[in-house]
């Protein structure tokens, strides 16, 4: 038989099992209640600020498909006239809503007090829900220090960040974060941008298996960009394992053949973590 | 006075011994010279009988209160064989080793006696739980691509879920797939399935026949919770050379089997290999993936009391992509850069080899022995490159083992059968071997390797306590030795019959059940990645009690029985993973891995004709299973993922003519359930720099997907009579003839109108037609 005949056979038979391939079944599935999203970031003895947003359906947004992370989808989404408060040892301050950043709220001058509870209440009169979360705020850790140098290999190009610091007394847990200059939104700007593509990597170390001073080294492949912020945080045993999950998550692997992961929360009635770590940050120019 | 008490002790025993008559011998195939195991040896007229033991050796002892008169009629006979009686005197002992002949031309003759007494046989025995299938009920159901497929064929039995359509994956009584023990001539198959499992590794060319034990297990059995499914292959034609084989869309296969010493010692070699990618590499078309299976056994009888055998198996998947072939076949223009420019491969290779050498002994009339050496071996090695990266990871696990068994008859009333193994195993996972500058990202490491030891020791008796109650009872002693620890325990056995009249009884049984190891795996599909690991200090064995009581009636006029049964199965230390555990190249997986207990229970229904032109059977099982596992599903009770309400299968076969057999499977099952996500939102990272996007979930197993069915056709056409030497037959069959989705999972995709997404469950294979062509000589 000639090579073309088989050539076409073959087609003829993968049109027809093709052609055979079955029709999706539907399925209707309830949707999740929208609740409340709470995230925070403190400024010690300065500030806290606190994003809140809304959840939304799986069948509204689907990343698989290919959707990207429009600013219309973002702006629904954002709570800007929420009532938001936190006390601590008696005290309560109010957080105001961020004019230039939508879905972000602030407070003014609430200090950082080590071993302090800091309870968060927040209700939304448009969705008719109060959500509410308490935090400890842990002892700061500092960097000793910090520092980078840029190198290569036939193909890639890297960064080592060498960095050191003082273990705290007690069981403790670290978060490391590396990431860029050019949006540092701590001091300005949202995540709530749409389309941000700042790169950021996370490190997380507990203490269980070093003590006294802390040295590392972190690679960052292909960090194009000309300096970088880290930042390091005292942070809890809860928070940790919630930042753990997140980062399995990511991986690709893990993404292929995992079984759906449903996070923790410490919002009571919404989604979301609200912390009180303030970091320690270095700015890192390199050359 | 010593000598007078043992006198009279002599004196006794043989008192009691004098008058009995004893019979015991072989029982074989009359044309090929294979043992045939389970036949029925009964005293012609009464309920006195026994069967042969799965190597073909009875021994029947009959008491002299049984018999009346000087001569008695035993009866011999095996399902599609022709019936032997033989007359002997009473008070005599005999040994017998009989040839039955089969007699497949005149089915309806086959001696519908000998189909009774197996029957009635299963309604007197104690076993429960069990279905004994022979390659001739199977070889003609319809299946996937044209390929009788035996673990497709056991997922068709009341208690046995499939996985994903197409896999090969077995849930049995709300078990995990990792908890069936399979085993082709004594050695342990750990991977059971080709391409990701949608076609097994059994050539049915080569196999003789299978018991899949669901409960009531007997004590010689261990090591997994929820089935022991029992391979054997053929032994080889002691007489003449005999060859089979097939051609079809996805395979071919050949057998040859014959004497090496005409009567003493016989081979038997298949072999079965895929050739689509031989077949479109003529049109330039690269397919680089296929698979090939190689059995092969011999047998050698040194003397009446003694036999030898030995088999081995292999199979293996193969994937071997390189640049070179896709440029081939892609147009110059077309290519942007050269696959082979870029230096791009990837492959994969997995690997089952067995090995058997076993030993068969008879001492007197009353005891059997079998004596094997095993070995089994399983790797895998995932492979790419990329210019002058090259990544390779292995993965092997080898056992090397020995077992004895004992079969004592003591008398018709008293079966004994005792024995021990030791099984050494070692796991030797995540070989990795890195070259260029992936090295980087990834560095070579030997892996850790893994010794342990598994024992077991058992012994049970089958007894007859009077003509209605019969009773089972065993003990297995099991354990594990690895380095630090020590796992041992007992496994209780039991199981009863009670017979209501001559055509129904009830059964009653609990079975211990205790494993020691475990497949690490948190896909559905097999993959290459998933690794079996033993029990560790921190793993502890996982173990089950299972109670079951079953109801069996005969029809005898039309061939047909019923049986009825109910099970309540409890797991602890069933293993899960953490949410989002990563298994892939995680030599820390104990931290990775829960544990946990769970509940199984059910019915099942079993109608079964075996006889007639038209025969098959109906199952039907309703059942429930759940989890519980501290860390998962908040600490909540979760349903098992393969927790499928009902369950029904309707398989026939029916003989239009002498050369025509058409055959029908009808399956329903509930669906699957998975995880289902509800919903979505948008969370900063820890420094607020951006966004991800975090999934809502279900609770875990909280959705259940649309139930599967589908209609399998397949239509024998056979050669004409007159072709006696050389007999062929063309099947030409039809899955899932009407086409419907049988959903593995649940998709997000764009809805028709283009706003918005919708849920859909997507179905793997449609209407899939098949011709094969078969022919033995």
């Amino acid at each position: 038989m000639k090579k073309q005949h088989i050539a076409i056979l073959s087609v003829l038979f993968g049109l027809f099992f093709a052609s055979c391939i079955p029709k999706p079944l539907p399925i209707e599935l309830r949707t999740a209640e929208t609740k409340l999203v709470v995230s925070s970031q403190v400024i010690p003895n300065a500030t806290m600020i606190v994003t809140l947003s809304k959840s939304f359906g799986a069948l509204s947004y689907s990343e698989e498909n290919g959707d990207t992370t429009g600013q219309e989808l973002l702006d629904q989404l954002l709570v800007d006239s929420a009532i938001i408060t936190i006390s601590y040892s008696g005290f309560t301050d109010t957080l105001y809503p961020i004019p230039s950043a939508p879905g972000l709220y602030a407070s003014i001058g609430t200090p950082s007090l080590i071993n302090t509870d800091y309870t968060l209440n927040i209700y939304d009169p448009e969705l008719n829900q109060t959500v509410w979360s308490t935090a400890a705020m842990l002892e700061q850790v500092q960097f000793d220090s910090v520092d980078a140098i840029i190198d290569s290999t036939e193909l890639f190009t890297y960064t080592d960040v060498y960095f050191s610091f003082e273990d705290l007394i007690g069981d403790n847990y670290y978060m490391v974060n590396f990431y860029s200059e050019s949006n540092d939104s701590v001091q300005s700007g949202s995540p709530f941008e749409a389309d941000q593509n700042i790169p950021t990597e996370t490190i997380l170390l507990h203490d269980q298996t070093f003590s006294g001073t802390y040295s590392d080294t972190h690679r960052l492949w292909e960090w194009e960009e000309d300096s970088l912020f880290v930042s390091i945080s005292n942070i809890s045993q809860e928070y940790f394992e919630y930042l753990s999950l997140r980062q399995k998550s990511r991986n690709f692997f893990t993404d292929l053949v995992k079984e759906p992961i449903n996070y923790p929360s410490n919002i009571e009635g919404g989604y979301g973590y609200f912390t009180t770590h303030f970091p320690d940050i270095r700015l890192v120019t390199l050359p | 006075m010593l000598k007078y008490t043992f006198f009279l002790l002599f004196l006794f025993a043989s008192l009691c011994v004098f008058g009995q008559t004893t019979i015991s011998g072989t029982v074989t195939d009359g044309d090929t010279g294979e043992d045939l195991p389970y036949a029925a040896i009964y005293v012609k007229g009464t309920n006195i009988g026994t069967e042969t033991n799965e190597y073909g050796f009875y021994s029947l002892t009959i008491k002299p209160d049984a018999i009346t008169g000087e001569k008695v009629t035993i009866v011999f006979s095996f399902f599609g064989y022709g019936e032997i009686e033989q007359e002997l005197e009473v008070g005599t002992f005999h040994t017998i080793n009989l040839e039955l002949e089969p007699k497949i031309e005149n089915i309806d003759e086959v001696v519908i006696t000998a189909e009774k007494s197996r029957q009635e046989k299963e309604l007197r025995s104690t076993d429960m739980s069990t279905t004994k299938l022979q390659m001739e009920q199977i070889k003609n159901l319809p299946s996937l691509g044209g390929e009788v497929d035996i673990i497709k064929v056991v997922q068709l039995l009341p208690g046995v879920q499939g996985g994903t359509e197409g896999s090969t994956g077995m849930f049995v009584r709300g078990g995990d797939a990792d908890q069936n023990l399979v085993l082709l001539d004594e050695a342990t198959v750990y991977n059971i399935g080709h391409l990701f499992g949608f076609f097994s590794v059994f050539n049915s060319d080569a196999i003789r026949d299978m018991t899949m034990i669901k409960g009531g297990f007997p004590s010689n059995y261990g090591g997994r919770l929820s089935s022991i499914l029992d391979i054997r292959m053929k032994d080889g034609h002691d007489n003449k050379i005999h060859g089979a084989g097939g051609i079809g869309l996805l395979s071919s296969r050949i057998t040859l089997e014959g004497p090496i010493l005409k009567d003493k010692a016989s081979f038997l070699i298949s072999a079965r290999r895929t050739y689509i990618d031989k077949v479109l590499k003529l049109a330039n078309l690269f397919v680089p993936y296929y698979f090939y299976d190689l059995n092969g056994k011999a047998q050698y009888k040194i003397n009446d009391k003694n036999r030898l055998f030995y088999s081995i198996y292999y199979g293996k998947d193969v994937l071997a992509f390189d640049g070179q072939d896709v440029d081939d076949q892609t147009e110059p223009a077309e290519q942007d850069t050269s696959a082979a420019d870029l230096g791009l491969g990837f492959g994969f290779n997995l690997a089952n080899l067995t090995n058997t050498v076993r030993w068969n002994h008879i001492y007197g009339d009353k005891l059997f022995s079998n004596v094997s050496l095993i070995s089994t071996a399983f790797n895998y090695d995932i492979n790419g490159k990329l210019g002058s990266n090259n990544i390779a990871i292995r993965s092997n696990i080898f056992d090397l083992g020995m077992k004895a068994d004992w079969d004592y008859f003591k008398n018709s009333d008293l079966k004994i059968k005792f024995g021990t193994s030791i099984i050494s195993h070692v796991f030797n996972p995540n070989i990795v071997s890195t070259a260029g500058d992936v090295s980087d990202f990834l560095a070579s490491s030997a892996g850790d390797k893994l010794y342990t030891q598994e024992f077991g020791a058992y012994g049970y008796a089958d007894q007859d306590i009077n003509p209605l109650w019969k009773i089972k009872y065993g003990l297995r002693v099991s354990g594990s030795f690895l380095k630090g620890k020590t796992y041992a325990g007992l496994e209780p056995r039991f199981s009863t019959r009670y017979m209501l009249d001559n055509k129904t009884s009830i059964k009653a049984s609990y079975s211990r059940m205790k494993q020691y190891m475990h497949r690490v795996s948190s896909s559905t599909v097999a993959l290459p990645t998933d690794l079996w690991y033993p029990v560790t200090a921190n793993i502890a064995p996982q173990i089950s009690d299972q109670v079951a009581v079953g109801y069996n009636m005969l029809f005898e006029k039309i061939g047909t029985s019923l049986t009825i049964e109910g099970y309540y199965k409890w797991l602890q230390n069933l293993i899960e993973y953490r949410e989002g555990a990563n298994l892939i190249l995680n030599n820390n997986f104990e931290n990775e891995l829960l544990q946990g207990k769970g509940d199984a229970w059910g019915g099942e229904v079993l109608l079964q004709k075996n006889k007639g032109r038209f025969n098959g059977w109906i199952s039907y099982t309703i059942s429930w299973a759940t989890r519980d596992f501290d860390e998962l599903n908040g600490g909540r009770t979760f349903w098992a993922k393969y927790d499928r309400r009902h369950s029904i299968s309707i398989v026939g076969n029916f003989d239009i003519s002498k050369r025509i057999t058409f055959s029908a499977v009808w399956v329903y099952q509930t669906g699957s359930r998975f995880t289902a996500q509800i919903g979505q939102y948008f969370m900063p990272n820890s420094t607020l720099t951006g966004l991800d996007i975090i999934p809502i979930y279900t609770d875990r197993n909280e959705v259940q997907m649309s139930p599967s069915h589908r209609l399998d056709l397949n239509l024998t056409i056979h050669s004409r009579e007159k072709e006696k030497k050389f007999k062929s037959e063309w099947a030409f069959g039809c899955y899932n003839v009407y086409n419907h989705a049988q959903p593995y999972r649940v998709d997000i995709v764009p809805a028709e109108q283009g706003i918005g997404y919708k849920y859909q469950q997507p179905g793997l294979f449609g209407f899939i037609p098949s011709i094969a062509y078969n022919f033995k000589f």
